[in-house]
C-alpha cells in the first residue's frame, strides 16, 4: 500500500516537474525484472533464444555457440527519453534490440482487463498514453541543459579555467573576457537544444492531443485525446488513421477479422501487412459496440517489434495471441474500414517508443589519436606552467628582500593608515608558486585546443553536407539521397581496410525474379516469351509480366491423364507456391469474389520479395492466389476456384529454415505443404532417393552455380491420427505464453517429416549496377572486401565470381567442417600449404606490423587466395582459439566469403578483425540481419533497399546502391580524412604557437604571467581571428580532384598509411611550432629592444604578426584555392585588424589608439613581413625538399593533374570512361560509321584480328602494336597489367573488312540465349536491308520492309542488350575528345553566320563547334574541303580546289588564354564552285546528320527513314542516300538511348568475344 | 477504395540534390603546385625584395646619431657608492651631478632625449594592472581606486589621484643641458601620445593626495596642472613592454655640431639602486626606421641572402635529382621509379 502511494507521488512529481524521475520509478517497480544479460543471443530473437533449454538435436551445435560471442550488455530497462548530449550515460543497445522476453516468467505477465481501464490500472503497472520525447520543460531547461552540456569534458575544462580566473590572486584576464568563450558556446548550444526541444514539444503536444474513439462507460464510442487513453481501453480506429497505442485486435470491419496495416513508421516497409483478430472475438464486436470482456495476460513491454506473446481469457477459453494479433502504435490502418481493439501497452511502453533509441555513438580513429596527442599537449602545458612556477620561485627568493619596496612589486602597504604594514596580495612563496602555476594555466589554456572540438563538429557538418548533396550518390531509381546519420566518423571513411558486405540487397538488387523451376525432376526455364495463346487465357494481371515455360504450361494444362504422378506433383508444386506463404493479394480495390469477368489486376503484398516472386510466378502459370484470411486461402486455378482451409501455419524461422502450412482441400484431404532451404528440406524427405531426388539435386546445384536462390518444395498427405496429434500439439503451443517458439517448432517437427519431394525453384537476384567495377576499384585501393551472406555456399561462390571477387586464377580454400577438430585441421593445413606466416600475437605491437606485412604480401602477388568458409565452421572457429588461425589465413587471403552465417556471426567476424588489427572496418548491408554487423563495424553503411529500414536506422551512413561506396570511400573518404587530419594538426599548431609566444614573453616579465596581448585578443584569437579559415579549409580544400581519385584508386592508400595524421607529423609540427613561436616573439623584441615601445603596442604587433603568420601558414598548405577560401583566409586578417581597431578605439582600455600609432611607422610593417617570412622559411624549404626527394603519391597525382589541366597531354581521355575501368576498347569512328553492316563487327575481328593497340602514355606518347593473333593479344594484356598505372587505358582501333556473315555466325559463343535471338534478328535484318537496298528501288514496299527491320535491330536491343553497339564506339573522334571544351562559350559561334562567312578572330567554344561550323558552311555553299591539319589544338582546312582557282582556307586554333577557339587565319570566300555535289555531300556524313535529326529521333524513335531524308533535304538542301539516312537514324538512336554505363556493361562481353 | 502503394520514401531524403558547382565541389580552383619554377622564383623574389629593404633600413639605422650616457654610477661619489640606497632615499643629500659629453658627429634636430631604465619590470603583472583608467579621465570618479592597491588611498582614506603603483613610481630624474655654456631648451611638449592626452587623461582631473604616503615612490605632481598636461606622467603611464626600456624625456629642437661640448646637469633622484637597475640618458636623432637599431637591416640582409642561397640549392637539386613533373612512375605502387618509358 505504501508502495502504491509512493509511486503515485512519484508519478505526480514527474508529471509536474517533467524531469527524469521516471527511470527511478521504473527501477522501483520492476525490481527483479531488470536483469542484465551478458551473453548474446543469436538469431535476432526470432525465437532462437528459447532453444537454451530444449533445443532439437539439429540445433545442438548452434546452442553451444550461442554463448560464444561478445559480451554485449543488454539493457532491458531502456530509458524512454534519452538525450543527445548524454553520450556517456546512454545505454548501448547492441543486439539486444530484439530480445524477446523469454526469461520473464509467466508470473510476471501483466493483466489487461478488456474495457476496464480502472481495474487494469489499479496497480500502476501501466503508463498512460502520453508521450514525451522532449527532454526539458520550461522549468527544468536551464539546469538540466547546463547539466547535460557540462558532461563534455571540454566544457568542464572551460569552466574550471573560468572559475580559476575569478580567484583574486589569479585574475589574469578580466572576468568578462575569461567567461566569454564558455558563455558563447553554452549559449549557442543551449539555443540549439532549446529550439530542438521546442519542436519536440510541439510534435508531442500534437501527438498527445490527437483524438481517437474510445469505448466509454455508456457503451458507445466517444472521442478521447490520445494522452487520456489507458491500458485496458477499447478503441476504434477508422481507415487511414494512426494507431494510438499497442492494441490487441478484437474485431475489424472484415468478417474474418483481417486488418491491413502499414508499418512504415516502424520499420520503413511500405507494403501492407495483415493482422488478424481472433475468430472468437470477431463475432462479439460490431462497429458500434464491443461485447468482449476478459483478461489479456501479456508479456512485459519490450522492444521487439516482431514478437508478441500473450493470451486472452474470453468466455472461459484461453486464446493465444501472438504478433499477428497486435497492432503497434505508429502504424496506419489501411484498406480496412475500422478496427476495434484493446490497448495493452500505452505511451512510453509501446514498442515504437521503446525502439526510438539512437544508435550508439562511435568515435573516429583520428579522434582517438587526436586525444593521445592532446595528452602530449597537456604535458607541454604542465611543463610550461611548471617552468613559470619555478621561475617565480627563483625570482621571489632572489628578490625576497626588495619585495616590499620594489616599485613594480610592493608587497606591503606603506601608507599610514588602517592597512599600514599589511601584506598586499602576497601569500608567501609556496602559495605564490602555486598561484603562479595556476595563473599560467589560465594564460596558456588554449594549449588544449578546446575550440578544436567545436571546429571539428562544424567541419564534419560541412563535409556531411557535401556528401549528402553529391549527385553521384543519389539513387535516381528510388529517389534516395545519401544520408549521414552519424556526424562523428566522416574521416574514418578515408581509412577503411576491410569491407564486410552483405550479399542480398547489397551486392544484388533484391528484386526477385522467378527464373527456373525443377518440377518432379524436370527442369523448366521461364525464358521463352509467352505464346499469345497462353496469354489470352489469363484473367489476372500482375504488376509485372513473368515469362513462363511453355512446356510446363502444357504439362499443367494437359487434359488427359490428370492423375499421372508428374501431373499431380506439378499441381501440388503450384499449390504449395500459392498457399505456403504469407503473401496478401490486393485485388484491384474491391473484393475479389465479385470480379468474375474481365482482367483484374492483382498486387501481391508480402514481407519477403522471394515469396512475392513465387506467388506471382504461380499466377503466371494459372494458379492465382486471390484471397487469404487466417482461416483459408482461395486459389484461382485457371478459372476454377479452390478454397483451401488453412488448419495451421508454421512460419519461416531461421532455425528450421522452412515454412509449412497444413491445408484441408475441398475433398477433405489434408496435406502439409512445405517449402524451405535445401539443406533443411533434404533431410526431412521420405527416404527413397529416387530419380526425382537425384535430378532435383542436380538442378539445385546448377541453379546455385548460376547464382539463383533455391527453395525446395515438398508435401505430404496427413493421416487423421497424425493430424490430430499435430493439432493438439499446435493448439497447445500456440496458446503458450512463453517458450512458444520452441513448442511450435516441436509441433512442426511432427508433420515436417517423410515428405514427398515436389521440386525446386530458382529465383534470380540480379547483381546491382556497377558492383563488379566497384569491387575491383576498392580492391585496387587496397581494401579487402569480404562477403558475409546467409546464402549457401554455391550461391555465394557464384555471386563472388559474377561480381569479380573471385577470379579463375585464385586458389580457393574452402573450409567446410562439421567438428571443431576438423575445422582446425583444415585451417592449419591450408596455412601450411599456402605458406601463411602466423602474424604477431594479435594484440599490442603486433597490430601495426600486421598491416605493413599485409601490404607487402599483397604486393608480392604470387597466387591470390580466396577463403570460403561456412557458418557451421565459423561456429567452431569463433568460439575457440582457432580464431587466430582463421585470422591469419583470412588476412592472407585476398577474398573471404562467408556463407550461411547468422546475423550475429556477421558481427563476430567483424569483431574478429576489429579486435586483432588496428584496421578500420566497414560493414554494409540492407536488412535487419545486418544490423548487428553494421553496429559492430567502425563504420556502418546501410543500403535503403527492399528490406525495410532497419539497417538504415542502425547505420552511420545510408545510401541507395552499393556502387556509391566507390565514391564515398575513394573520394569523400579521402577528402574527409585529408581535411580533418590537416585540420587537427593545424589547430594544434595554431594554438600552440600562440601559447609558446605568450610563454616566451612571460619569461621576460619576471614570471608574472603578464600577457602583452590584451585579454580580448587572447580570447578572440582562437574564436574569431583564426577560426573561420580553418573551418572553410577543413570543409572545402581538395587535395586531388575526384577524377584523379577515382582514376588511381591506390591513392586511397594514403589513408591506410595514415599520411594525413600521425605521431611523426605531430612532432614535426611541434618543432615547427616552436621555431615559429620563437621567431614571432624574438623578432619584434629585437627590433624594439631599445625603444620606447610600450607593452600594448608590442602586444598589438604580436597579435597581428601571429594572426598573419598562422593564416599564411594555412594558405601555404591550401591545395585548391576557390574564391570562398580567398575570402576566408585573407578576410580573417582584415577581421583581425577590424577587431583591433574597434578594441583600440575604446578609451577605457589600456591599449587605446595603439594600432593607429603603429600603423604610421614603417618599422611595424617590415617587422611583420620579416616575422612571416622567417617563420615560414624553414617550413617552406622542408616542404619543397621533401617534395623533390620523397614525393608522396598525392603530390605526384597533383602534378599529374596540373600537367593534364594544362592541356598538352591527352592521356586522360573521356572522364567517365576512365573512371569506369582500366581498359577501354574503342573503334575508329570513320571505320564504323561508313563501314560494313552492324552485325559484322564481331565476326570481322574474329576473322582478321587487325587490331592496333595504342597504349597511350603521358604527354601523347603513343605506342601502338598490331594485334594479329592470340599471342599478341596476350602480350597486350601482359603489358597492360604491368603498366596499368602509367597507362590507364588501352585503345583498340579496329579495322574492318568485308566478311561473309553467314559462315562465321555459328562461331559465336554467346552464353545468353536471348542474345542469340537478337543477334539472329540483327543479322537477318541486315540481310534484308542489303537486299532491299541493293534492289535500288525505294518504293513504298521497300521502305516498309526496311522500316520493320530497322525497328527490330535498333529499338529492341538498345535498351539492354550487350549486342547493341555502345555509343562511344560510334561517335569517337579522337581529336575532339582530347580538345578541351569551354562550355561557357557555347553560345557563340553558332548565330554569327548571318552572311555565312567566317572572319578572323571569330571565337568558338570548342573544337567541335568550329568543325561543325566549317562543315555546315561548306555544305551550305556546295563546296568541299580537305583537312590539312587536325590536331587537338588546331584545325586547318583548304578548299578541295585550292590552288586550282580557289584560295579558300581556314585555320582555327585553341587560344588557351581565353579558353576558346579562334580563327586566326581565313582566306575569304570560295572563288570556286564545285557544282557537282547534288546527291550527297562528303562532309554531310552520318554524324552531322545524326546530330541534326536527333530531336526528331528523341521524340519518335520509330521515325521513318523517308522522313529523315526529307528533313535533311529541308535543312541542308541535299538528298542523302537512303543508306546514309538509315545509318544516321541508328546513330542518333544510339546517341539518344545509349549510355556509358550500359556500354561498359558490354565490355566484358566484347573482350570475351575478342579473346 | 484502395490507395496505390507506390513506395513512399521519406520526403526529407528523396529530393534529388540540385546541381551546383558548389555542392558538387567542382568550383574552379587554383591549384598551386610547388613546381621548380615556382620554388626558385619564390626564393629569388624573397631575396630580391629583402636585400634592398635590408640595405635601406641598415643605412637609415646607421645614419641615426645616438649617445648613451650611463649616469647611475657616475652620479654616485665614492662616499655614497657603498650605500647608494641610503643616499638616494635621503631627501637631504644633494643629488645633482654634472657630466659632460662631446658631440662626435653632427646631430640634426630634433634630438630626442630619452632616459633608459634597465632591469625595471614595468611589465610585471602587479604593476601593469595597478592603475585606474576611469579615475584618470573622469573627475567624477576620482574616488574609484579599484586595482590601485596599495597606492589607492592616503591614511585619511582620501583617494589618491592618480592612484596606483605606476603613477606612484613616476620617474623623477631631471636633465639640463648646456652647450658651450649656453643653456639648451628642452621641449617637453608633445612627448606623449596625443590620443592619451585627449582621451585617457582628463583635462579636469587634477592630482590629489599624490605622493603623500609613507613612502615616496617618485616625482610629485603639480596639483594645479590637469593630468592631461602632465606629459611626463602620461609617458610613464604607458608602461614599457620589456624590462629594459626607454622613455621620452623631451626634445632638443636645435642641431648639435661636431665637437660641441655638452654639459649635462642631472638631478639623480630616482631610486634604481635598490634593485640594481641602470639609468641611462640617451640623445638620439630619428629617421623613418626609428632609433638606432641595426637588427632589422641585418636580419633582412641575412634572410635575403639565405633565400637566394636556397634558390641556388634548389636549382642544383633539380639539376642533380631531376624528377619530371607529374611522372606517375614515381607513384609508390610503381616499383621502378624513373624507368618506365
Amino acid at each position: 500500500m505504501l508502495d502504491v502511494k509512493l509511486r503515485r507521488l512519484f508519478t505526480l512529481l514527474s508529471n509536474v516537474l517533467g524531469i527524469g524521475i521516471e527511470p527511478v520509478l521504473v527501477n522501483l517497480s520492476k525490481g527483479h525484472a531488470v536483469e542484465s544479460f551478458p551473453l548474446l543471443k543469436e538469431g535476432q530473437g526470432r525465437g532462437q533464444g528459447q532453444e537454451q533449454g530444449q533445443g532439437t538435436p539439429m540445433d545442438s551445435h548452434r546452442r553451444s555457440h550461442s554463448n560464444s560471442l561478445l559480451p554485449f550488455e543488454i539493457c532491458e530497462n531502456s530509458k524512454p527519453h534519452h538525450h543527445h548530449h548524454h553520450h556517456r550515460s546512454r545505454s548501448r543497445f547492441k543486439s539486444g534490440q530484439f530480445d524477446d522476453g523469454f526469461y520473464v516468467h509467466e508470473a510476471n505477465a501483466r493483466s489487461v482487463y478488456i474495457n476496464d481501464p480502472k481495474r487494469t490500472n489499479e496497480n500502476y503497472e501501466f503508463t498512460g498514453n502520453e508521450i514525451r520525447t522532449s527532454s526539458y520543460t520550461l522549468l527544468t531547461f536551464l539546469p538540466k541543459n547546463l547539466f547535460i552540456q557540462f558532461h563534455r569534458v571540454a566544457y568542464l575544462y572551460f569552466l574550471a579555467i573560468a572559475a580559476l580566473n575569478q580567484l583574486p590572486p589569479l585574475a589574469v584576464f578580466g572576468r568578462t573576457a575569461s567567461l566569454f568563450p564558455l558563455l558563447f558556446v553554452l549559449c549557442v548550444t543551449a539555443i540549439k537544444d532549446g529550439y530542438e526541444d521546442w519542436r519536440k514539444h510541439r510534435s508531442d503536444r500534437f501527438e498527445n492531443n490527437r483524438e481517437c474513439l474510445v469505448l466509454q462507460e455508456h457503451g458507445n464510442f466517444r472521442p478521447k485525446k490520445w494522452k487520456r487513453i489507458q491500458a485496458g481501453d477499447v478503441v476504434k480506429i477508422s481507415a487511414d488513421e494512426m494507431i494510438p497505442a499497442d492494441i490487441v485486435l478484437l474485431g475489424t470491419s472484415d468478417q474474418s477479422g483481417i486488418a491491413y496495416i502499414q508499418t512504415m513508421n516502424l520499420d520503413g516497409e511500405s507494403n501492407l501487412k495483415t493482422r488478424f483478430a481472433r475468430q472468437e472475438t470477431v463475432t462479439a464486436v460490431t462497429s458500434e459496440s464491443c461485447g468482449v470482456t476478459g483478461v489479456i495476460r501479456c508479456e512485459k513491454p519490450n522492444r521487439n517489434i516482431y514478437e508478441f506473446a500473450a493470451n486472452m481469457e474470453f468466455n472461459g477459453n484461453k486464446i493465444p495471441l501472438n504478433q499477428s494479433n497486435i497492432v503497434l502504435r505508429g502504424c496506419v490502418l489501411k484498406n480496412t474500414d475500422w478496427l476495434i481493439g484493446v490497448v495493452v501497452c500505452a505511451g512510453q511502453e509501446t514498442k515504437a517508443m521503446l525502439n526510438s533509441a539512437a544508435a550508439p555513438p562511435k568515435r573516429s580513429k583520428l579522434e582517438i589519436y587526436m586525444n593521445r596527442e592532446t595528452g602530449w599537449l597537456s604535458i607541454f602545458l604542465f611543463v610550461m606552467c611548471s617552468a613559470v612556477a619555478l621561475g617565480t620561485a627563483v625570482w621571489l627568493v632572489r628578490h625576497k628582500q626588495q619585495l616590499e619596496t620594489l616599485p613594480y612589486y610592493r608587497k606591503t602597504y606603506l601608507n599610514l593608515g588602517p592597512h599600514f604594514g599589511e601584506v598586499y596580495r602576497y601569500y608567501g612563496i609556496p602559495m605564490e608558486i602555486l598561484f603562479s602555476f595556476l595563473s599560467s594555466v589560465i594564460v596558456f589554456q588554449i594549449m588544449i585546443p578546446i575550440s578544436l572540438y567545436i571546429t571539428m563538429e562544424l567541419v564534419r557538418v560541412g563535409q556531411s553536407y557535401f556528401m549528402v548533396e553529391d549527385m553521384d550518390m543519389h539513387d535516381s531509381s528510388c529517389g534516395l539521397r545519401f544520408q549521414c546519420r552519424s556526424f562523428n566518423i566522416n574521416e574514418d571513411l578515408g581509412q577503411i581496410r576491410y569491407i564486410f558486405s552483405d550479399k542480398t540487397g547489397t551486392l544484388t538488387e533484391n528484386k526477385m525474379e522467378f527464373r527456373k523451376a525443377s518440377v518432379f525432376g524436370k527442369n523448366y526455364e521461364s525464358s521463352i516469351p509467352v505464346p499469345p495463346a497462353v496469354k489470352s487465357k489469363r484473367r489476372w494481371k500482375l504488376k509485372s509480366e513473368i515469362p513462363i515455360d511453355y512446356d510446363l504450361m502444357t504439362l499443367l494444362q494437359k487434359e488427359e491423364d490428370p492423375s499421372s504422378e508428374e501431373r499431380v506433383a506439378a499441381h501440388d508444386f503450384f499449390i504449395t507456391l500459392t498457399a505456403c506463404n504469407t503473401v496478401i493479394p490486393v485485388v484491384n480495390g474491391s473484393r475479389p469474389s465479385k470480379e468474375d469477368d474481365g482482367v483484374v489486376s492483382i498486387d501481391y503484398q508480402g514481407e519477403s520479395p522471394d515469396e512475392q516472386a513465387l506467388v506471382s510466378a504461380a499466377s503466371a502459370y494459372g494458379y492465382t492466389l486471390f484471397e487469404r484470411t487466417s482461416g483459408h486461402v482461395v486459389v484461382d486455378k485457371n478459372g476454377e476456384k479452390i478454397r483451401l482451409e488453412v488448419l495451421g501455419m508454421h512460419e519461416f524461422d531461421s532455425v528450421r529454415k522452412r515454412m509449412s502450412v497444413v491445408i484441408r482441400f475441398p475433398d477433405n484431404a489434408v496435406k502439409v505443404l512445405v517449402k524451405g532451404a535445401d539443406t533443411s528440406m533434404l533431410s526431412i524427405l521420405a527416404n527413397d532417393k529416387d530419380s526425382v531426388w537425384h535430378a532435383t539435386q542436380t538442378h539445385l546445384n546448377e541453379y546455385s552455380l548460376e547464382g539463383l536462390r533455391t527453395l525446395v518444395l515438398a508435401s505430404r498427405d496427413l493421416s487423421e491420427e497424425e493430424l490430430q496429434a499435430w493439432q493438439s500439439a499446435y493448439a497447445e503451443a500456440s496458446t503458450a505464453l512463453y517458450d512458444r517458439a520452441t513448442k511450435l517448432r516441436h509441433a512442426a517437427s511432427l508433420i515436417e517429416c517423410k515428405l514427398k519431394l515436389l521440386g525446386a525453384t530458382g529465383i534470380e537476384d540480379r547483381l546491382q549496377e556497377g558492383v563488379p567495377d566497384t569491387i575491383e576499384c576498392l580492391r585496387q585501393a587496397g581494401i579487402k572486401v569480404w562477403v558475409l551472406t546467409g546464402d549457401k555456399q554455391e550461391t555465394a561462390i557464384s555471386i563472388g565470381v559474377s561480381c569479380k571477387l573471385l577470379t579463375p586464377d585464385m586458389h580457393k580454400i574452402i573450409i567446410n567442417a562439421n567438428s571443431e577438430a576438423h575445422c582446425r585441421d583444415l585451417l592449419v593445413e591450408a596455412k601450411a600449404r599456402y605458406g601463411v606466416r602466423p602474424s604477431g600475437k594479435g594484440h599490442g605491437n603486433g597490430k601495426c606490423k600486421t598491416v605493413a606485412d599485409l601490404g607487402k604480401e599483397e604486393e608480392e602477388d604470387t597466387a591470390p587466395m580466396a577463403l570460403i568458409i561456412d557458418g557451421t565452421s565459423l561456429v567452431y572457429i569463433l568460439e575457440k582459439e582457432a580464431e587466430s588461425e582463421l585470422f591469419d589465413l583470412a588476412t592472407a587471403c585476398r577474398v573471404v566469403i562467408c556463407c550461411r552465417v547468422a546475423p550475429l556471426q556477421k558481427a563476430g567476424i567483424v569483431n574478429l578483425i576489429k579486435s586483432r588489427t588496428d584496421d578500420m572496418t566497414l560493414a554494409i548491408g540492407d536488412g535487419a540481419n545486418d544490423v548487428s554487423m553494421i553496429q559492430m563495424a567502425d563504420v556502418g553503411v546501410g543500403i535503403c533497399g527492399q528490406e525495410g529500414r532497419q539497417a538504415v536506422m542502425a547505420s552511420d551512413f545510408a545510401m541507395g546502391q552499393f556502387r556509391f561506396l566507390r565514391k564515398l570511400l575513394l573520394v569523400h573518404g579521402h577528402w574527409n580524412y585529408q581535411r580533418l587530419g590537416y585540420l587537427v594538426l593545424y589547430n594544434f599548431y595554431r594554438n600552440a604557437v600562440f601559447v609558446f609566444m605568450l610563454f616566451w614573453y612571460i619569461l621576460c616579465s619576471a614570471f608574472s604571467t603578464t600577457s602583452a596581448l590584451t585579454e580580448w585578443s587572447c580570447v578572440l584569437y582562437s574564436v574569431i581571428y583564426t577560426s573561420i579559415p580553418t573551418v572553410i579549409v577543413g570543409v572545402m580544400d581538395k587535395d586531388l580532384s575526384q577524377k584523379t581519385l577515382l582514376q588511381y584508386p591506390k591513392l586511397y592508400g594514403a589513408g591506410h598509411r595514415q599520411e594525413a595524421y600521425n605521431i611523426r607529423l605531430f612532432w614535426l609540427t611541434m618543432i615547427d611550432t616552436l621555431w615559429q613561436s620563437l621567431v614571432v616573439f624574438l623578432i619584434p623584441v629585437l627590433t624594439y629592444q631599445n625603444s620606447s615601445m610600450d607593452i600594448w603596442s608590442l602586444g598589438s604587433l604580436w597579435t597581428i604578426a601571429i594572426v598573419i603568420l598562422v593564416t599564411v601558414h594555412l594558405a601555404m598548405d591550401v591545395n585548391g584555392w576557390i574564391l570562398i577560401m580567398h575570402v576566408a583566409v585573407w578576410g580573417s586578417i582584415f577581421i583581425t585588424y577590424g577587431c583591433l581597431i574597434v578594441l583600440d578605439s575604446i578609451p577605457l582600455l589600456p591599449n587605446y589608439w595603439t594600432i593607429y600609432h603603429l600603423a604610421c611607422s614603417p618599422t611595424y610593417w617590415i617587422t611583420i613581413l620579416l616575422v612571416t617570412v622567417v617563420a615560414l622559411l624553414p617550413r617552406f624549404a622542408c616542404k619543397v625538399a621533401s617534395q623533390i626527394l620523397w614525393p608522396s603519391d598525392i603530390q605526384i597525382a597533383r602534378e599529374v593533374e596540373l600537367v593534364v589541366d594544362s592541356g598538352n597531354a591527352n592521356n586522360i581521355g573521356i572522364a567517365c570512361l576512365t573512371t569506369i575501368g582500366p581498359l577501354i576498347v574503342r573503334t575508329n569512328v570513320d571505320v564504323w560509321g561508313e563501314g560494313q553492316h552492324a552485325g559484322g563487327v564481331v565476326q570481322a575481328t574474329r576473322e582478321r584480328r587487325e587490331i592496333d593497340v595504342a597504349a597511350c602514355g603521358w604527354r601523347k606518347r603513343f605506342d601502338t602494336m598490331p594485334i594479329t593473333d592470340e599471342v599478341s593479344m596476350q602480350n597486350m594484356f601482359q603489358i597492360h597489367r604491368q603498366t596499368q598505372m602509367r597507362q590507364p587505358q588501352i585503345e583498340l582501333y579496329v579495322e574492318f573488312e568485308t566478311v561473309e556473315a553467314e559462315g562465321t555466325q555459328n562461331d559465336l559463343e554467346v552464353s545468353d540465349d536471348r542474345n542469340a535471338v537478337y543477334e539472329r534478328m540483327n543479322s537477318d535484318s541486315d540481310e534484308d536491308f542489303e537486299a532491299t537496298y541493293e534492289a535500288g528501288d525505294e518504293d513504298e514496299d521497300g521502305d516498309v520492309g526496311v522500316e520493320t527491320a530497322a525497328e527490330n535491330v535498333v529499338v529492341h536491343p538498345s535498351t539492354s542488350q550487350p549486342m547493341n553497339v555502345p555509343r562511344f564506339m560510334r561517335e569517337v573522334d579522337l581529336d575532339t575528345m582530347h580538345a578541351p571544351e569551354f562550355p561557357e562559350y557555347s553560345n557563340i559561334g553558332i548565330a554569327n553566320l548571318e552572311d555565312g562567312e567566317f572572319w578572323i578572330g571569330m571565337e568558338y567554344s570548342s573544337r567541335k563547334t568550329v568543325v561543325a561550323a566549317i562543315r555546315s558552311y561548306t555544305i551550305a555553299r556546295g563546296v568541299d574541303y580537305d583537312v590539312y591539319e587536325s590536331e587537338p589544338q588546331t584545325f586547318y582546312a583548304k578548299c578541295k580546289m585550292y590552288a586550282r582557282g580557289c584560295d579558300w582556307l581556314i585555320r582555327a586554333s585553341l587560344i588557351r588564354k581565353k579558353g576558346c577557339w579562334e580563327i586566326p587565319r581565313y582566306n575569304g570566300r570560295h572563288t570556286c564552285s564545285m557544282g557537282v555535289i547534288s546527291q550527297d555531300h562528303s562532309k554531310l556524313d552520318s554524324d552531322t546528320v545524326a546530330e541534326a535529326i536527333r530531336p526528331l529521333v528523341e521524340t519518335d524513335p520509330s521515325i521513318k527513314v523517308k522522313s529523315i531524308i526529307a528533313e535533311v533535304q529541308s535543312r541542308f538542301n541535299y538528298t542523302i542516300s537512303y543508306r546514309k539516312a538509315w545509318l544516321t537514324k541508328q546513330k542518333s538512336i544510339a546517341k539518344v538511348f545509349g549510355d556509358w554505363e550500359e556500354s561498359y556493361q558490354a565490355l566484358p562481353w566484347w573482350l570475351s568475344v575478342i579473346v | 477504395m484502395m490507395e496505390p502503394h507506390s513506395a513512399p520514401t521519406p520526403k526529407k531524403y528523396s529530393k534529388k540534390p540540385k546541381y551546383s558547382k558548389f555542392s558538387q565541389q567542382e568550383l574552379p580552383a587554383w591549384k598551386p603546385i610547388l613546381t621548380p619554377g615556382w620554388v626558385i622564383s619564390t626564393f629569388t623574389v624573397v631575396g630580391i625584395v629583402f636585400i634592398p629593404v635590408g640595405l635601406a633600413s641598415l643605412f637609415s639605422s646607421e645614419s641615426v646619431e645616438e649617445a648613451a650616457i650611463r649616469y647611475d654610477d657616475k652620479c654616485l661619489n665614492e662616499i655614497h657608492a657603498q650605500n647608494a640606497v641610503a643616499f638616494i632615499k635621503n631627501d637631504m643629500t644633494n643629488k645633482t651631478c654634472t657630466t659632460s659629453w662631446t658631440v662626435e658627429r653632427k646631430m640634426q634636430g630634433p634630438i630626442f632625449i630619452y632616459y633608459q631604465l634597465d632591469n625595471y619590470y614595468q611589465n610585471h603583472r602587479r604593476y601593469v594592472k595597478s592603475r585606474n583608467d576611469k579615475q584618470l579621465v573622469n573627475p567624477a570618479s576620482e574616488g574609484d581606486t579599484t586595482n590601485c592597491y596599495p597606492q589607492d588611498k592616503t591614511n585619511g582614506s582620501m583617494p589618491i589621484v592618480p592612484c596606483g603603483l605606476i603613477a606612484w613610481s613616476l620617474f623623477n630624474d631631471t636633465y639640463k643641458f648646456w652647450v658651450n655654456t649656453k643653456s639648451l631648451t628642452v621641449n617637453k611638449k608633445d612627448i606623449s601620445w596625443g590620443s592619451d592626452r585627449s582621451h585617457k587623461f582628463g583635462s579636469k582631473v587634477y592630482p590629489k593626495n599624490f605622493q603623500l604616503g609613507g613612502l615616496v615612490g617618485g616625482a610629485k605632481l603639480d596639483e594645479n596642472i590637469p593630468l592631461n598636461q602632465q606629459e611626463d606622467l602620461i609617458v610613464w603611464m604607458r608602461t614599457a613592454a620589456l624590462p629594459s626600456f626607454r622613455k621620452l624625456y623631451g626634445k632638443i629642437e636645435t642641431n648639435l655640431e661636431v665637437n660641441d661640448s655638452v654639459e649635462i646637469v642631472i638631478e639623480n633622484n630616482y631610486n634604481t639602486y635598490e634593485f640594481g637597475g641602470n639609468k641611462r640618458l640617451i640623445l638620439s636623432t630619428a629617421t623613418w626606421i626609428g632609433g638606432k637599431n641595426p637588427f632589422l637591416g641585418m636580419a633582412y640582409l641575412f634572410v635575403g641572402g639565405v633565400s637566394l642561397l636556397c634558390a641556388i640549392v634548389f636549382i642544383l637539386l633539380y639539376v642533380i635529382k631531376p624528377r619530371p613533373l607529374g611522372d606517375p612512375s614515381y607513384l609508390s605502387w610503381n616499383k621502378n621509379p624513373g624507368h618506365l618509358k
